[in-house]
């Protein structure tokens, strides 16, 4: 077992509570894969990565039904400690499976980058490492 | 490449072992590679956050909260293990993002990490 490559990337975002589809960047990076594992991971203490379907009323559902998870006040920590508190229950790292190329989620399903702070423009840095045998 | 460490805590409540995880990859002189954490306490779980006073506060008042007794449930919203990237010799975390041991055991003690490093 032993790490073949790690590729990092960019996405802007706003927020809060929007998902951005990385998918197409990841699958990217693993395409020439035969057999492996990538961890795709996301700096920081606000957003979160997770895996859902990649069709607009999903999307739009799980956009509007996530702030009833964790209530915005009622917090010690100022301003955004809904944001870090979700992120910390959500995570921040995911594994997924490579085969011939591909990457073995759900069908239909992607690799989503979870904004939850108050933002515009923000620069979210991702890391995608590749472990094969 | 594993090392098993041990953290003492005072007991029920939020701990950064960051430095416990840069202690491992400072010792296997690791530039990049991914760093697994899995912590071997039945009462322990890990996750990441800012490791800010209140904000710990919040992460206890957020487990209390959970409409359960157990503290079983409580901790399986959370992960027994974390897979941490490791670039340039550091780890890949943000600033406020610390690597965070959550005890719920009443009792102070010690309680046992395990960390494996993968390198290229």
């Amino acid at each position: 077992m032993r790490i073949l490559k790690q590729e990092d990337f960019f996405i802007v975002t706003h927020g809060p509570t929007k998902l951005f589809d990385i998918t197409d960047r990841v699958a990217e990076i693993a395409k020439d894969i035969d057999i492996g594992l990538i961890n795709v991971f996301s700096k920081g203490s606000t957003g979160g990565l997770v895996v859902l379907p990649r069709d607009s009323n999903t999307i739009e559902n799980y956009e509007k039904d996530l702030w009833k998870l964790i209530p915005i006040y009622g917090w010690r920590h100022p301003g955004n400690a809904y944001a870090h508190l979700r992120s910390s229950l959500i995570g921040t790292s995911i594994n997924v499976i490579v085969e011939k190329g591909k990457l073995l989620l759900p069908p239909r399903n992607g690799i989503f980058f979870l904004e939850n702070q108050f933002t515009n423009a923000r620069r979210r840095h991702i890391l995608v490492t590749i472990i094969v045998e | 490449m594993i090392h098993i460490k041990s953290f003492n805590s005072n007991g029920r409540g939020a701990y950064d072992i960051s430095s416990l995880a840069k202690d491992v990859i400072e010792k296997e002189k690791v530039k990049d590679g991914l760093l697994i954490i899995s912590v071997l306490n039945q009462l322990c779980a890990l996750t990441m956050i800012e490791y800010e006073v209140n904000l710990i506060h919040d992460l206890g008042k957020l487990i209390n909260e959970i409409p359960s007794e157990n503290d079983f449930v409580k901790l399986s919203l959370f992960q027994k293990s974390l897979v941490v990237p490791i670039t340039d010799g550091d780890l890949f975390l943000g600033s406020f993002q610390q690597i965070t041991l959550i005890d719920l055991n009443k009792d102070a003690g010690e309680r046992g990490l395990a960390f494996m490093v993968i390198t290229k």
